[in-house]
């Protein structure tokens, strides 16, 4: 900071820097930033032509080109002026940027304004949704080193009223052999790991940042590879010795292979606090769901859509299970694929369960993985919708944030960036007291040009 | 509890004429009743009750029922003008949402000719089929960054008379609305913004030039909704609030726009019941990368659509931003009470031939669109027959009624798909399979009955179908 007055008449510079460094004395060649402070520049014209001029020793003719597209002029009558100089990075050593005042100076100040009183809102809750562990350490009777409470929330996300934001948990999903994925998908996660879960598995966690592993064991389906149970739990294993955060263990879908499956999981890996889905209403539950218990394993119970149902099923899992030990899926439909029935169900069944309905009153989970149907998110289009490897994430990324608004508990990827970019959505999100920089962030495209370098 | 859903026919009811003279349409001053409370139809289609000075107070009276929680704000004028805002209620489930969000994407006035015609071109190519629907972008902002007026009325010129949607005006100098005059009457836009600083100037130009204004003030809601009350006692009633998009303090936007929406809707709190107008526009200002940009400005756009965005101010230049947003926008203010149906029809899926399949399905938007995105998947080329259930998913059609064979040899005789397939072969799905014979009487076309779940298709048509095409080319 430079406090100085001076009188300069008549005003010829070659550039900014020049002229600055005439004004302060110092040598500013390798300065990056200026910031002029209660300025007063009193002057007939100032003309400012901004055009990239390379920062060198002064030309011969020090004239000054006008060219009508490149430049902004400004006409400063007695008026303050206030310039800002910025070299950007990518330009190295080129003339800065000289960014005019948007934002006005000198106007005649506001009158005061009558504080009006802004009604608290008469929200309150009776209900709040139950927590569910998932994952044992060692002392808890399993191998893993980080667990995870699922739920615990008292209110709806960064609703009307206190509370805080509920941050998700975030899982990416592994699959126990071969399957068709999308290209942008297999690029990003790497092809030489997608048959070999434990490596894949490693990698999420690893590289990509997965707080835990959903490993589907579709092999099992009985119309894919039939892989029996006892064969199926060996992937299980691996995992588990590949990776130390909590596992999601998905089944085929198919209820009857599934309790077969659920019931060798359960006992061969008792203890480790596993999260075992899907549990449907079409599945013999007092066969399977005492093995679980049993296993000390907890259980997604999962319908389509179906409120009622969800109801339904998770009244019958109280016959053998607490409370801590259910999560429920309600089934998270990708953006433009039904998203709105999805959204609206997820939504109506959070609201009953903080208005006190107990049968709701679970943790959530959700597929993002979903939106990986849309054929917008791995379809090659016209190149004006952009290519399918941003295309492709995006669509599961929203997908996601659209579940994170509900504040789904456990959220369910595929692509690495999924990841990366709601963990980060979800560090934004969490602030809800600004501070004075992040009201200055925001005004910032207000007072400056925007400049996109691509 | 939302005010509307409160209500009961006979309340409004009993303001009406009671004349059942059909001026609205209705068969009786009951059925618009009715279809007033659904928000299904507007008040002004009583002629009487405008028209009839004894009804003035029943019309002022019925106006403050139906009054929406958002007031409702129009951004530009005739055909080319938006509404935005008149929302009742905070969830879809409630009831319905109105009016989806505005996106309107920014254009510089610094911006060199051809970076102006490439924005341009984006907002007018932008039009993607989604269902029945077409999705577009909505509106241009203009924004000042040269410093001076004269160039930016110049650069408004230029974008009004090159494209047919209303216009946002972004900026906070006072002079750019001296400089604009009478072009804001002309074309109304939407004034961005009125702050602590300049309000007293810039109120005034919306007000003597009848244009929408937006109030800015960020990190405290109080001080927000003050600025906004005083600029409406001097007699500006189009207000819009902006709490602020804080990129890295986005939970703050998120969290006032709903206590906003809560306060209006569920407590009938007037002072709040602004349209949020808001930008995403300062990610660009970081210093990230530009993919990264390009994705995280959707995130933003995203998240403040759910939550009560009436209009976005958006930069990206590129339209892959835009896609995920207008199709979560799309389905997010989709009306919840009637289930979103596609227009019945022959689709073809792939490149179809003489000897693909014909497969049925209903016209359930979310049935349509699984079992197509299950087809492309697995690279399966048929034709679809998609019939009038109105909107009901197949097994719920076949309960109620609604999957009709007769509507199935009607839609055969329409498409003129006898002439396109060689065969007749119907594939029907496993829903509703006992529906087999009976189509078969209708069509006179064989049925073959397809799996229940749309994702065994492929498999199933390169399995059975493959066979059956080879005994027919066999056979002929």
């Amino acid at each position: 900071m430079v406090e100085k007055k001076v009188k300069v008449n008549p005003l010829t510079f070659l550039n900014l820097y020049s002229l600055l460094s005439f004004i302060t004395g110092e040598d500013l060649t390798n300065v990056r930033e200026i910031e002029l402070r209660d300025v007063e520049v009193e002057i007939d014209k100032l003309e400012i032509v901004i055009r990239p001029v390379r920062l060198v020793r002064p030309q011969p003719k020090p004239k000054v080109e006008e060219k009508p597209r490149e430049e902004a002029k400004v006409e400063a009558k007695p008026e303050a002026v206030s310039i800002e100089v910025k070299p950007t990075v990518e330009e190295k050593r080129e003339l800065p940027k000289i960014e005019v005042e948007l934002v006005p100076i000198g106007l005649p100040p506001a009158p005061e304004i009558e504080l009006v009183e802004l009604p608290q809102p008469k929200v309150s809750w009776k209900g709040k949704i139950n927590t569910v562990k998932v994952g044992a350490t060692r002392e808890e009777g399993g191998t893993r080193e980080v667990v995870y409470i699922l739920g615990g929330q008292k209110a709806p996300q960064l609703y009307a009223g206190p509370h805080e934001f509920h941050k998700p948990v975030m899982t990416m999903d592994v699959f126990d052999m071969k399957i068709p994925l999308p290209r942008a998908v297999k690029m990003m996660v790497g092809e030489d790991v997608l048959d070999n879960p434990p490596e894949w598995a490693k990698r999420c966690v690893e590289k990509f940042g997965a707080d835990m592993i959903s490993l589907h064991l579709i092999s099992t389906d009985p119309k894919i590879k039939d892989t029996p149970p006892k064969e199926a739990v060996k992937v299980v294993e691996e995992v588990l010795q590949a990776v130390k955060v909590p596992l999601f263990i998905g089944g085929s879908g198919n209820p009857k292979k599934d309790t077969e499956l659920f019931k060798e999981i359960s006992e061969r890996f008792a203890g480790e606090r596993l999260l075992l889905s899907p549990v449907t209403l079409d599945m013999k539950l007092d066969e399977v769901i005492p093995a679980i218990k049993k296993g000390g394993h907890a259980v997604v119970a999962s319908v389509t859509m179906n409120i009622d149902q969800a109801r339904q099923l998770t009244r019958k899992l109280l016959t053998w299970l607490t409370p801590n030990d259910i999560a429920i899926d309600l089934y998270a439909a990708g953006i433009g694929y039904g998203w709105e029935y999805a959204f609206s169900a997820m939504e109506r069944a959070r609201l009953a369960a903080f208005s006190g309905d107990t049968e709701l009153q679970y943790p959530a989970i959700g597929a993002a993985s979903n939106a990986w149907g849309a054929r917008e998110a791995w379809m090659k289009m016209d190149p004006f919708w952009g290519p399918r490897e941003i295309r492709g994430p995006l669509w599961e990324i929203i997908t996601a944030l659209s579940l994170v608004m509900i504040g789904i508990d456990l959220i369910l990827s595929l692509h690495p960036l999924t990841v990366k970019v709601v963990k980060d959505v979800c560090e934004r999100l969490s602030c809800v007291a600004p501070s004075k920089d992040d009201v200055d962030d925001y005004r910032s495209w207000l007072s400056k040009p925007i400049t996109v370098e691509v | 509890m939302p005010r509307i859903t409160k209500l009961t026919p006979i309340q409004i009811y009993r303001l009406l004429p009671k004349t059942n003279c059909k001026a609205c349409g209705e068969e009786s001053c009951m059925a618009f009743a009715i279809k007033l409370l659904n928000l299904q139809t507007s008040i002004e289609k009583c002629k009487p009750l405008i028209e009839n000075p004894k009804y003035r107070k029943n019309y002022e009276e019925l106006k403050k029922l139906l009054r929406p929680a958002i007031r409702e704000i129009v951004i530009g004028r005739d055909e080319k003008s938006v509404k935005i805002g008149g929302e009742y209620v905070m969830h879809r489930h409630e009831l319905t949402f109105m009016r989806k969000t505005v996106i309107a994407v920014t254009i510089e006035d610094t911006m060199k000719q051809e970076t102006i015609d490439s924005r341009l071109d984006l907002v007018k190519k932008f039009r993607f089929e989604y269902l029945d629907k077409v999705l577009t972008l909505d509106a241009v902002a203009v924004k000042y960054s040269s410093g001076d007026p004269e160039r930016f009325v110049k650069v408004f010129e230029y974008v009004r008379s090159r494209i047919n949607k209303p216009l946002v005006v972004v900026s906070l100098h006072p002079k750019v609305y001296e400089k604009l005059g009478d072009l804001l009457k002309e074309e109304r836009p939407l004034i961005y913004a009125a702050t602590r600083e300049n309000w007293h100037i810039i109120s005034d130009y919306a007000k003597k030039f009848d244009c929408p204004l937006t109030v800015l003030h960020e990190g405290d809601p109080k001080y927000l909704i003050s600025l906004a009350n005083a600029i409406r006692k001097r007699g500006i009633e189009d207000i819009c609030i902006d709490p602020g998009a804080m990129p890295r303090c986005l939970g703050y936007a998120v969290k006032t726009a709903t206590t906003f929406r809560w306060l209006a809707c569920n407590e009938d709190c007037e002072l709040v019941g602004y349209p949020i107008v808001t930008s995403t526009v300062p990610i660009w200002m970081s210093d990230l990368e530009y993919n990264m940009k390009l994705i995280l400005e959707a995130c933003l756009a995203s998240v403040l659509i759910i939550r009560y965005a009436s209009l976005l101010i958006m930069y990206s230049p590129e339209a892959v931003t835009y896609l995920p947003v207008t199709v979560l926008r799309e389905n997010y203010y989709s009306d919840p009470r009637r289930p979103t149906t596609i227009q019945p029809g022959l689709k073809e899926i792939g490149r179809p031939n003489e000897l693909s399949p014909v497969l049925v399905t209903c016209n359930y938007a979310l049935t349509y669109s699984i079992v197509t995105s299950d087809l492309e998947k697995g690279k399966v080329d048929a034709y679809l027959l998609v019939i009038d259930t109105e909107g009901y998913a197949v097994d719920v059609s076949v309960a109620a009624d609604k999957f009709r064979p007769e509507k199935i040899a009607e839609l055969i005789k329409e498409t003129g798909i006898e002439g396109k397939v060689k065969h007749r072969y119907l594939v029907i799905p496993g829903k509703a399979a006992k529906l087999a014979g009976s189509i078969e009487e209708a069509t006179g076309w064989k049925v073959i009955v397809g799996p229940v779940d749309s994702s065994d298709l492929p498999n199933f048509i390169e399995k059975q179908w493959k066979k059956l095409v080879e005994g027919l080319q066999s056979g002929s």
